[in-house]
C-alpha cells in the first residue's frame, strides 16, 4: 500500500456507491436528468464546428473546385493522388513527416536527458521555467525574430565569428540549411515542455527505487532502463501521442521563419499545413483549389490517426502500479 | 505519511540483495567525486541551453531599443543601446497597427476564453459525475477533437462563413476559437472534476440541498482552481493563436496581434525596420511572459494535468 493508493481508494469507493444507489436517491435522478441539458451546448457546438466540417472536408475533397460560383465535379481519388505526384505537395508530405520523427527523435531523447540529469539538480524549478518559457511565445514572434538571428550577417554568425569559429558560420536561411534551421528551432521550443511532462511522471518515483540501484551499483543508463522508462511508461505515451498532434499543428512559426528574406515560403519548408493555406486561400493571389486543400487536410487527419493508434498498440504495457 | 515511507524504505536492503556483491562500486562511484563526469558535462550543457534562453530574451529587448542599423552590425551586437530608441515602440504601436490588434486580441481572446470555460465546465462536470452510459463514449469523442488538424476542417468553415457573412468578422473568428478550445477544455476539466471529493455532494444532498444550489455553492469553490487553470491555457492558447486568423480575416483592421506581427515582420523585410519589428515582437509576447511569471505554476500544473491522469 503506497501514498498514491491511498489517494485513489475513496474515488472508486463512491464511484461504486454512485453505481449501486443510480436511480434510488432523488439526488441520482436529478443528475441523470441534467446529463443531457449540461453536456448538450458543448458537444453541439463541437459536432458543428468540428466533426461536420470533417465530413465536409473528405467530400470536399474527392472533388475538383474552386469554391463558391464554380461548379463542384466528382473526381474521386484524384486530389489524393495529387499529393504524391504534384512535387509541392510531395515535399511538404515528406517535410511532415520529417518534423514528425527527426524533431520528434531530437526532443525525446533531449527531454529525457534533461529530466533525468535534473533530477538532483539545484534550482531545478528555475531551470525548468526558463527552458520552457519559449514554448509559450508566439510563434511567429519566434519566426521573425529567429529570422534576424540566422541572417547571414545575424547575431549567430557575429558570435560564431566574435569567438574564433568562423568555420561554422553558415548561410542558415539558404535553401540548403533552412529546413535544418526549420528542425532545431522546432527542437529548442518545443523541448522544455516535454521535460515539464516527462518530469511529471518521472517526479512520483519512490526515490527509493533509485536508492536500491545505486547500492546494486546500477549506472545511468541501467536507472534509466529499468527503473525510469518502465515507470513513467504511461506519460511517454501520453507526451508520444501529445507529440504526434501538435507536430502536425506547426503552422504559423514556418510562415513566419519562412517568408522572411524572400516573399514566398520556400519548398523546402513548407509543410502539409502550409501546403493547404498557399493551395486554397492564402498568398497574394488565391487559388482556391478547395477540392486538393480538402484532401491535404484529411490525409493529415488519417496521419495523425494512425500514428495515434500505432503508438497506442506498441506501447501498450501492464501498468505497473507503485 | 511517515510511516509508509519509512516502512518502505526497510524494503531496499531485500530489493538491493544483488548489490551485495559488488559493494565497491557503489561507494567509489558515489563517495569520492560525489557526481560522475557524465553528470557534470550533463548539467554544464543544460546551463549553457538556459543562458542562450535568458540571453535571447535580452537581446530582444535590447535590440528593440535599437537603430534598425545598428542591429545588423557586426560590432555593436552586443553594444547596449546609447540612445534608446523608444521611437520603435510607438512605430510598431501606432503606424503598424498593433496597437489596434492588441484591441482587437484583448476583447475576441477575452470574451471567447471567459465561453468556453462557461460551456465546457457543466460539459465536464456531468461527463465526470453524473451517471450516464454514454459518458465515456462521449468524453472519448470529446478527446477525438484535441486531434483533429485545422486543415481538416477549416475549408468547410471557410465555406459556410462566407455564405453567412461571418468571413472577415471578429464575432466569426471569437466563434471558431470557442469552438475550437472546446476538446481540451472539456478533456482538461473532466480529469480534474474526476478528482474533487464525492462525499461533499452527497452530504449536501442527504441535507436536502438541490443540485443546483450544492453546485454552486459547494462544487463551484471547489472547482475554481481547475477552472481557473483552463481559463489561463485558453487565454495563453488564444493569444498567439494565428491560423484561424489567417485563414478567416482579410481585413487588416481587424487582425489580432500574431497576424499584425506576422505583417510587421514581412513589410520590414522590404523597408528594414528590423528595431519596431523587435518592439512589435516584444509587445506581444511581455503580456505572455508577464502571465507565466505570475501564474506560472497554474500553468504548467494545467498543462501537465490532463496527461498526468
Amino acid at each position: 500500500m503506497t501514498v498514491a493508493d491511498s489517494g485513489v481508494a475513496p474515488v472508486l469507493l463512491s464511484e461504486q456507491t454512485l453505481r449501486v444507489k443510480a436511480d434510488a436517491t432523488p439526488l441520482e435522478r436529478q443528475r441523470k436528468r441534467l446529463f443531457w441539458p449540461f453536456v448538450a451546448p458543448a458537444l453541439a457546438i463541437y459536432a458543428i464546428f468540428m466533426l461536420a466540417p470533417t465530413i465536409g472536408s473528405l467530400w470536399i475533397s474527392l472533388t475538383e473546385w474552386r469554391a463558391q460560383g464554380d461548379p463542384m465535379r466528382f473526381v474521386g481519388l484524384k486530389n489524393y493522388a495529387l499529393i504524391v505526384t504534384n512535387s509541392l505537395s510531395q515535399r511538404a508530405l515528406v517535410n511532415t513527416i520529417g518534423i514528425l520523427l527527426i524533431a520528434g527523435l531530437g526532443i525525446f531523447i533531449l527531454a529525457f536527458a534533461i529530466t533525468i540529469f535534473m533530477r538532483e539538480m539545484r534550482f531545478r524549478n528555475t531551470v525548468r521555467s526558463l527552458l520552457f518559457f519559449p514554448y509559450l511565445i508566439t510563434p511567429v514572434a519566434i519566426g521573425i525574430v529567429l529570422g534576424l538571428v540566422l541572417d547571414p550577417n545575424g547575431i549567430l554568425n557575429s558570435i560564431l565569428s566574435k569567438v574564433g569559429l568562423s568555420k561554422l558560420t553558415a548561410q542558415w536561411l539558404d535553401l540548403g540549411h533552412i529546413y535544418w534551421s526549420l528542425l532545431t528551432t522546432i527542437v529548442w521550443v518545443t523541448t522544455g515542455f516535454y521535460v515539464i511532462l516527462l518530469a511529471s511522471g518521472m517526479d512520483r518515483i519512490p526515490r527509493d527505487y533509485y536508492e536500491a540501484c545505486e547500492l546494486a551499483g546500477a549506472n545511468l543508463w541501467q536507472k534509466f532502463r529499468y527503473v525510469t522508462l518502465p515507470m513513467s511508461w504511461d506519460i511517454v505515451t501520453i507526451a508520444a501521442i501529445l507529440w504526434v498532434i501538435n507536430s502536425f499543428k506547426i503552422f504559423e512559426l514556418i510562415l513566419a521563419f519562412g517568408t522572411l528574406g524572400s516573399s514566398v515560403l520556400p519548398a523546402q519548408v513548407q509543410n502539409l499545413s502550409t501546403d493547404q493555406y498557399y493551395l486554397t486561400v492564402g498568398g497574394r493571389y488565391p487559388t482556391y483549389a478547395m477540392g486538393q486543400g480538402s484532401a491535404v487536410g484529411i490525409v493529415m487527419l488519417i496521419l495523425v490517426g494512425v500514428c495515434v493508434v500505432l503508438i497506442r498498440r506498441f506501447m501498450r504495457r501492464d501498468r505497473i502500479e507503485f | 505519511m511517515n510511516d509508509i515511507r519509512t516502512a518502505h524504505t526497510s524494503l531496499n536492503p531485500v530489493r538491493s540483495g544483488l548489490g551485495a556483491t559488488r559493494p565497491g562500486n557503489a561507494a567509489g562511484t558515489h563517495g569520492v567525486i560525489g557526481i560522475s563526469i557524465v553528470q557534470r558535462v550533463a548539467r554544464a550543457v543544460i546551463w549553457a541551453w538556459v543562458v542562450i534562453n535568458v540571453f535571447f530574451m535580452i537581446w530582444v529587448v535590447v535590440a528593440s531599443l535599437k537603430e534598425s542599423s545598428d542591429i545588423f552590425s557586426r560590432t555593436e551586437v552586443f553594444a547596449l543601446p546609447i540612445h534608446p530608441q523608444w521611437q520603435n515602440y510607438s512605430d510598431a504601436w501606432v503606424n503598424s497597427e498593433i496597437g489596434l490588434a492588441m484591441l482587437n486580441t484583448v476583447i475576441v481572446v477575452g470574451i471567447s476564453s471567459v465561453l468556453v470555460v462557461a460551456i465546457s465546465a457543466p460539459a465536464a462536470y456531468a461527463l465526470a459525475r453524473f451517471p450516464n452510459r454514454s459518458a465515456s463514449a462521449l468524453s472519448g469523442l470529446f478527446a477525438i477533437g484535441m486531434g483533429i488538424p485545422l486543415p481538416a476542417i477549416v475549408l468547410p468553415l471557410y465555406i459556410a462563413y462566407v455564405q453567412v457573412g461571418l468571413i472577415n468578422t471578429l464575432v466569426g473568428l471569437g466563434i471558431l476559437y470557442v469552438a475550437t478550445e472546446i476538446p481540451f477544455t472539456v478533456f482538461l476539466l473532466t480529469g480534474y472534476f474526476r478528482s474533487l471529493p464525492f462525499e461533499l455532494e452527497e452530504a449536501a444532498a442527504m441535507d436536502g440541498s438541490s443540485i443546483m444550489r450544492t453546485l454552486r455553492d459547494i462544487m463551484l469553490p471547489l472547482a475554481k482552481p481547475g477552472i481557473l487553470t483552463a481559463l489561463i491555457l485558453n487565454v495563453v492558447f488564444l493569444w498567439n493563436e494565428t491560423a484561424l486568423v489567417l485563414y478567416f480575416i482579410q481585413d487588416d483592421t481587424k487582425f489580432t496581434l500574431g497576424r499584425a506581427l506576422l505583417n510587421l515582420g514581412t513589410s520590414a523585410t522590404y523597408t528594414s525596420a528590423w528595431g519596431s519589428m523587435m518592439a512589435g515582437s516584444v509587445i506581444v509576447v511581455a503580456p505572455v511572459i508577464v502571465l507565466y511569471i505570475i501564474l506560472g505554476k497554474q500553468v504548467v500544473e494545467g498543462l501537465t494535468l490532463g496527461s498526468g491522469k
